[in-house]
Order: structure tokens, then C-alpha cells, then sequence
């Protein structure tokens, strides 16, 4: 089993939902993982972009995923990917149109393609697949109603302790600008409250 | 049961969602539009509660409805449906585990309702079952992050037209104070950007 095989296994195997029933079904996906694609931080990852309904799993590095608004004259950030973490291009997936969103590295990344044909495939030979989706789904979720939370939260410090107590791997990492935009305020309104309590991010 | 002309309704808002494939599918959800029962509804009749509950499928016949997460001793709306729309708990009606949310109606409203059971193993060819559930998935993970677009503007200015931009008449069926909730603003700020739109 090469490297790629044994990060996308130990992936599965810590999700909540995972049990050793789930095995064979995880066997399958691991063999069917393609190679590792590589890129330097600060670029936009053109593989993400074109239209496909594939799962990424992001090895190593972050990623940020952003897309265009309306509302700002500068495209924004929508979430931050961390490493160890599924991701696709929902717009392709679930909706069968081109992807809005566009992927920049935010450090070295180092990520994997699962072919959606792979998963069609393996889900018509082991339905257990679907378990695995929709627990994914349901993560993704969960995820999105707590940062819902955290974006209601009329102070600026509350917004920047919500990412330090709930996720303290992304706060490690974001400068102040990715920060700002991850907890929904502006870069001056985030120097501004930090500086009124003076608290720093680190 | 219902009558043939709301069960039209149902039939539109399931063929808005749903793509078709095959004849025979036009002829399941028709068949599945004349399941779903009718209720007319007074403001703050509650859809589901917290934990395993009320596991229906609803379309917004008329009104809108709240979605409330609770979170330390207080709780937030954080998705609305509105008219034509399909409100559903994702907690129970696909993942079965126990609601983390609440719905209530937040005008007098018109809802239709068709039991998890009948929609997924009853009467529905299976192909179509699956399709269904698929859909819904796809339409609450969009939901949510349309939702979190508006949410993500910097200023209330800002996420009041997000909201307005996803929704064209949010401001004719959300009442004020649930508004304000609903975009993490005080009233005050809420005021002060409908103001920016000339609205009071």
C-alpha cells in the first residue's frame, strides 16, 4: 500500500461513523485513489476549477476556497480547507453546473483525486459507500450551522474566540487578512477590536 | 388526500427540484403530491422540534417558517423557508439521528406534509426514493451555504442585500425582529440598512 493508500485509510477509519464493517468498502476507495498532485503556495490549483464532480482529499497544506462576491470589489474567502480533510466542488457535484468557487493554496499542499466514476462505480458494488457520503454530508453540516452561530455573534472577539476554542488547527495558521474574512468582518473592524481589547491573535 | 389543485402545487414544487429522467418518474411524484395532507397554521406552530421528531417532508403551501439552532442558553434563526419551498429537518429526515433544530411558522401559514415513511418506502418506486433523498441532500447543503454567503458580508448594509438578492421578497415575509435575528444585527443596525434601501 503506498502513502497515499495508508493517509486516505487512516482518514476513514477515524470518522465518527467508521466501524470494521466498513472495511472492504474503504478498501475499495483507498486502491482506487490516483497520484499525488503537488503545488507551491499562492497559486491557484487549476485542477479544481474545471468542471468535475470528483472528491479531493488534501493530504498536507491548506487551501483556500474562495469565490466571487457581488457585494466586495475583492473575491473572498469562503472557508479555509485544512489538511486531513475531503473536499469537492459542490456546484459540479450537486448541482451539475460549472464551480463557482476556485481554490488558492495557502501553503504547500500536497492533495489526491477519487474520480466520481470510482465512487459510482464502488457504490453500485458495496452500498455501504452511501454511509460513508452521507456521514460526510452531515459533518459538513454540522460544521456549516456552528460557524452560522459563530457569524451571528454580534462582537468581533467573540467571532475570534469561536475559532480559537472550536478551530484551533485553522487559527493556528491564518494570518490576520484570512482571519478577518473567515469570521465575516473587515480587516480594519478585526485591527479595531483587537486593538480595544488589547488582545493580539497570538 | 388533498384537492387536485393543491396537489398541482406540490407536483410544481417537486418538478422544480426534481430533473426528470424518465416518463415513469412524473408519474411517481404525481402520485406522491396527492400523499402529502394540508394544515393551516397559526403563527409559531411548531414543524419539528429538537430530538427525534415530526420526521415529514413540508412544502410552504403559504407563510414562512423559522429554523432555530439553540446554542448555550439563548438560540438563533438561522434558515427561513419560505412560500413554494420545501422545509424538512436533515437530521431526522436523512441522517435519523435527533434534530439539533426547531421549526416554527412565523405567519399564519399553509403547510403540507407527507410522513418519511411514505415518502421513502410506500409509495415511491425506489429509484425515485433514492433520487428524492439525494436531492434534498444537494438542497440543504446549498441552502446552507447561500446562507453563509450572506452571512460572511462584513457590514449590514451588505448582508441585508445578500439576503434580499437570495430571497427577492424577504422583506415581505419575515417579520422585523425575527430579520435582525435572522442576519446577526441589532434592530438598530437592521433599521439604519433598510434605511440605505429606503425601506423602514
Amino acid at each position: 500500500m503506498n502513502s497515499n493508500q495508508e493517509a486516505m485509510r487512516v482518514y476513514f477509519q477515524s470518522l465518527p461513523v467508521y466501524t470494521p464493517a466498513f472495511k472492504a468498502t474503504v478498501n475499495s476507495v483507498v486502491e482506487a485513489v490516483g497520484e499525488s498532485v503537488f503545488k507551491k503556495k499562492g497559486q491557484v490549483v487549476e485542477e479544481l476549477t474545471l468542471h468535475n464532480k470528483d472528491f479531493w482529499f488534501l493530504k498536507s497544506g491548506y487551501l483556500k476556497e474562495m469565490y466571487k462576491n457581488p457585494f466586495e470589489k475583492e473575491d473572498s474567502l469562503f472557508n479555509l480547507i485544512p489538511p486531513q480533510s475531503i473536499f469537492v466542488n459542490e456546484d459540479a457535484l450537486f448541482n451539475d453546473t460549472h464551480p463557482q468557487h476556485y481554490f488558492i493554496t495557502y501553503s504547500d499542499v500536497e492533495f489526491i483525486r477519487f474520480k466520481f466514476e470510482d465512487f459510482e462505480r464502488i457504490n453500485s458494488e458495496r452500498p455501504m459507500l452511501q454511509l460513508l457520503y452521507l456521514s460526510g454530508t452531515a459533518e459538513i453540516q454540522k460544521n456549516r450551522r456552528a460557524r452560522l452561530l459563530m457569524l451571528r455573534m454580534r462582537n468581533t472577539l467573540d467571532r475570534v474566540q469561536w475559532v480559537k476554542d472550536v478551530r484551533p488547527e485553522l487559527y493556528k495558521s491564518m494570518d490576520r487578512s484570512t482571519l478577518a474574512q473567515y469570521i465575516g468582518v473587515s480587516r480594519a473592524g478585526l485591527y479595531r477590536a483587537f486593538e480595544k481589547s488589547n488582545r493580539f491573535q497570538f | 388526500m388533498v384537492s387536485t389543485n393543491k396537489s398541482e402545487l406540490i407536483l410544481k414544487g417537486l418538478l422544480s427540484i426534481y430533473p426528470i429522467g424518465h416518463d415513469f418518474e412524473r408519474k411517481e411524484l404525481y402520485t406522491l403530491s396527492n400523499e402529502f395532507t394540508f394544515h393551516k397554521v397559526e403563527r409559531g406552530f411548531q414543524l419539528w422540534a429538537e430530538g427525534l421528531d415530526q420526521d415529514n417532508l413540508y412544502f410552504i403551501v403559504s407563510g414562512a417558517c423559522g429554523e432555530y439552532l439553540r446554542h448555550d442558553r439563548d438560540e438563533s434563526l438561522i434558515r427561513f423557508y419560505q412560500q413554494d419551498k420545501f422545509a424538512f429537518s436533515e437530521d431526522i429526515l436523512i441522517y435519523s439521528v435527533p434534530s439539533e433544530t426547531r421549526c416554527v411558522t412565523l405567519t399564519e401559514s399553509v403547510i403540507a406534509s407527507i410522513p418519511k415513511k411514505t415518502l421513502l418506502n410506500e409509495t415511491l418506486h425506489k429509484i425515485v426514493g433514492a433520487k428524492l433523498l439525494s436531492i434534498l441532500i444537494n438542497l440543504s447543503m446549498t441552502e446552507y451555504r447561500n446562507t453563509t454567503y450572506e452571512m460572511l458580508q462584513s457590514s449590514g448594509t451588505s448582508r441585508l442585500k445578500a439576503a434580499i438578492s437570495q430571497s427577492p421578497n424577504l422583506l415581505n415575509i419575515i417579520p422585523r425582529k425575527e430579520l435582525a435575528d435572522y442576519l446577526g444585527l441589532s434592530r438598530a443596525s437592521l433599521f439604519r440598512a433598510l434605511k440605505s434601501f429606503g425601506h423602514e
